[in-house]
């Protein structure tokens, strides 16, 4: 195995900020390239008229799921260092649901929100001031929260462990819903502009 | 053609390709550092039954009766005059348990001689399986390490059908394990 | 082809259809590209992207400063401060966003898309996109909170590693964003 690099003791500390600095400038930089850096155009998204943020979104996933399935397989990456989020199902529900109410109303999230923001947008600085309040409000109110947030817990589990099907099943299964999603979000546009025009 | 027509062809493509595939293991896995006739950690079995690991085979040379009372789950039970007419894939990876050290390590040897390059041996594999995977546990006061190492295992543990614990100290007489009687009959009214 | 972009010049409050300088990338493209950088962060790191753990960073740092003894005993702010020795953000994700601020003000400068506007629908007022904007992203910081991370860190890290949490939360994203569209359709459209 030849990689995650960091995991085999191959690169520093200070290193891997350095790295960290340059992944983020490339993701901001496409982020921005996909137009998700307005808040408009990220909003347009739940009003069927501007499907960006889906075909970005699942395209980033899609690439990265299909590259971690293929340089695990090849041999040349050790799925196993590689770090999965344990699961809580009600707070991870929850906490979807109440981000997408925050999303809709807010226009932007804290990834394109920076991207707004360091673009010269005034609601993205304003954004992020107010996520930075939400989590400072959370953080207080954490006694009240924490049974909550610790609650139904699962561990790390896939989707293919949690079923006990094949993991290339469940890859070939979400690249074509990704698939289908876009060809769903190219008609939806295109009626749009039909109907704009 | 177009990038997109490239694109959607690409990904169908290999989408297709790893659900034929099915496991991201690679077949010939470096199956970590440990040499050919090593010993094997429970939790790395149990890691890789989990996992459907290509070539996995598990091999239990006891008698039937204590097979049949309680096994790995995957493993075959082969008496070790069978080793050699078994059908087991000598590509693969084999990892063998016994009753004890003597029988196990005998195992392993008349595997290693009938051509068998990957083959390690689970100590006591019934009572480890038993005892660390489906009866983990970890004292209330326990360092973050090995805090985290009991999450990984008690993950698996749950996988298994497993019940681990936070106990307010682990009894070292009983360092850990709970009788198989007691593991079996879990669940039951009596 | 995206359609022109809307924006409202803040000091006159007209709208105007502005065609970018540049036109957007293709989407897929783009996509691809922030999946190329997730993936090199899987194989470089052993982890994916994140955003909101560096927000969490950074408020942790603050309350820290004002009122040291509170952010020592309450749980949230601790793990974020770690042992004192370093500064808590010398850390991974801030360092990150720090590179996405940066990527996206390259990319702006690039195709000419910088401006100083507010983003807003034709139908709204600048003040009401801002208390929009403030409130949007607080509701956004609790919800990241509870999920142990946004769009960067559950939706596309956790999605492309299929953790089922991480697809728990982006099916909750996308359908309570679609439920709660037509109560800030006025802001948008």
């Amino acid at each position: 195995m030849t990689a995650p690099f960091f995991e085999l003791g191959m690169i520093t500390e200070n290193a891997s900020l350095v790295i960290a600095l340059g992944l983020g400038v490339a993701f901001g930089f496409f982020l921005e390239r996909g137009g998700l850096g307005n808040a408009r155009k990220l909003a347009a998204q739940f009003y069927l008229t501007d499907l960006a943020v889906l075909k970005v979104m699942f395209s980033a996933i899609v690439t990265a799921m299909l590259g971690l399935f293929w340089f695990s397989k090849l041999g040349l990456l050790d799925l196993e260092l590689v770090y999965v989020l344990p699961t809580f199902v009600a707070p991870h529900l929850v906490g979807g649901l109440v981000f997408g109410v925050g999303f809709v109303m807010g226009g932007l999230c804290p990834g394109t929100s920076c991207v707004s923001a360091s673009t010269g947008r005034i609601d993205g600085l304003v954004l992020l001031a107010g996520m930075m309040f939400g989590i400072f409000v959370f953080n207080e109110a954490f006694p009240l929260v924490a049974p909550f947030y610790n609650s139904t817990p699962i561990g790390q589990v896939t989707i293919p462990e949690l079923f006990g099907v094949s993991h290339g099943g469940v890859v070939l299964l979400v690249v074509l819903g990704a698939l289908g999603s876009f060809v769903l979000a190219e008609r939806l546009e295109a009626r749009g502009r039909a109907r704009d025009s | 053609m177009t990038p997109n027509t490239l694109l959607t062809g690409a990904a169908l493509t290999l989408a297709v390709l790893a659900a034929v595939a099915g496991s991201p293991f690679p077949v010939d896995a470096d199956y970590g550092s440990a040499d050919r006739g090593a010993v094997i950690d429970v939790v790395d079995v149990a890691q890789w039954i989990r996992d459907q690991r290509d070539g996995l085979q598990i091999v239990d040379v006891r008698a039937a009766q204590s097979f049949a009372r309680f096994n790995i789950p995957t493993a075959r039970n082969i008496p070790i005059a069978e080793l050699g007419v078994s059908g087991l894939d000598t590509a693969g990876v084999v990892v063998v348990y016994g009753d004890t050290a003597d029988v196990e390590e005998g195992a392993r040897a008349i595997l290693g001689a009938l051509g068998f390059d990957s083959v390690f041996v689970l100590p006591s594999g019934a009572d480890s399986w038993v005892a660390e995977i489906l009866n983990p546990m970890v004292p209330r006061d326990a360092s973050e390490a090995e805090r985290t190492a009991f999450d990984r295992v008690a993950e698996l543990s749950r996988y298994f059908g497993g019940l681990p614990r936070v106990v307010d100290r682990v009894e070292f007489d009983q360092s850990a394990r709970v009788s198989l009687e007691k593991t079996l009959r879990r669940g039951c009214a009596f | 082809m995206s359609a022109p972009v809307i924006s409202v010049d803040s000091a006159t409050g007209r709208s105007k259809a502005v065609t970018s300088a540049q036109p957007y990338m293709n989407p897929y493209m783009a996509g691809v590209g922030i999946g190329v950088v997730l993936l090199l962060a899987f194989l470089i790191m052993g982890r994916g992207l994140g955003a909101s753990g560096a927000f969490s960073t950074v408020v942790a740092t603050g309350v820290n400063a004002v009122a040291p003894e509170h952010a020592a005993q309450r749980p949230p702010y601790a793990g974020y401060l770690g042992d004192g020795a370093t500064s808590p953000l010398k850390d991974w994700l801030v360092f990150e966003i720090i590179g996405v601020a940066i990527g996206g003000l390259i990319s702006a400068l690039l195709a000419g898309r910088w401006r100083t506007v507010i983003d807003r629908g034709p139908n709204t007022t600048d003040r009401a996109r801002l208390v929009h904007a403030f409130g949007g992203g607080a509701i956004m910081g609790i919800g990241a909170k509870l999920a142990r991370g946004c769009t960067s860190g559950q939706a596309l890290t956790g999605g492309a590693l299929l953790s089922v949490g991480s697809w728990l939360f982006i099916i909750g994203a996308f359908a309570a964003g679609y439920l709660a569209a037509p109560l800030f359709k006025r802001q948008w459209r």
